[in-house]
């Protein structure tokens, strides 16, 4: 399932990775979306998180405060986004401590600190099959962005 | 409404198979179900019902809530919380654990991070 992103979304994304991560640290968002809307993004979450320049770790209590707020709001996330501070790729880590490691959730991973241009150029892009195993995946294939 | 979902207030809920099938000895004239209590648990914005019994392990119905929201990814990362964050001891009984019939459990992974390593 294609992620389709609402106008704005990639731009938000960039500028939360960006300002929070300063240039020095990874950063990471979630892209949220309408539970009963297969694929749709248009909600960008900065979660509480610990980072340095390359690890980041979320609150413990914000993770069950951000669940149960997805309850609430009849929402759910449908990717991770963060930072690396140099190429994009997916580390053992990455792999081992997603926010929701069930088939269909997509980690996308900007290279950088998001310095470079709004967009997927030199992005990486991962998504959990239905062995619970995270398959490389064409960014430009899986997202699309509104106009 | 079909007797494998329902509609709430709160959106899609999903009644597990294990709730709708006590366990019936076959052929017996007496009533054998045996007794359960349910929870909600919820994951990622999605709702199950799940049945146990208060002596069951939290491990036990753990591995139902990864079976049904379908997380095959390092299971042993997974747990269950309170609504304030308290995390399950796997190794409870639910009863022992404080865990009430109704009351709503979090399916979680008990650390998010990221990075090299």
């Amino acid at each position: 399932m294609a992620l389709m992103l609402a106008p704005g979304i990639m731009a938000s994304t960039f500028a939360q990775l960006r300002k929070c991560g300063q240039g020095q640290k990874e950063c990471v968002v979630y892209w949220t979306g309408p539970r009963d809307v297969p694929g749709a993004v248009d909600g960008v979450i900065l979660p509480e998180h610990e980072a340095g320049p390359e690890w980041y770790e979320i609150d413990s209590a914000w993770i069950t405060s951000f669940f149960l707020e997805l309850r609430r709001a009849g929402r759910t996330a449908r990717a991770q986004v963060h930072s690396h501070p140099t190429l994009a790729w997916h580390s053992c880590t990455d792999d081992r401590y997603s926010m929701a490691p069930s088939p269909g959730f997509y980690s996308l991973v900007v290279p950088c600190f998001a310095a470079g241009p709004v967009g997927l150029d030199m992005a990486y892009l991962a998504e959990v099959g239905a062995d619970g195993t995270w398959l490389e995946r064409n960014p430009e294939a899986e997202i699309r962005e509104a106009r | 409404m079909s007797a494998q979902s329902m509609s709430t207030m709160r959106g899609r809920v999903v009644l597990s198979p294990r709730w709708l099938s006590p366990q019936v000895k076959e052929g017996s004239v007496m009533d054998t179900t045996v007794k359960r209590d349910t929870v909600t648990i919820t994951y990622n914005g999605n709702d199950k019902i799940i049945g146990y019994r208060p002596d069951e392990k939290v491990r036990a119905v753990l591995d139902w809530a990864l079976a049904e929201f379908h997380v095959a990814s390092n299971p042993h990362l997974m747990g269950l919380f309170t609504e304030g964050n308290a995390e399950l001891p796997d190794d409870c009984a639910m009863r022992a654990a404080g865990v009430k019939p109704g009351e709503l459990l979090v399916l979680r992974l008990s650390a998010v991070r990221g990075g090299r390593g």
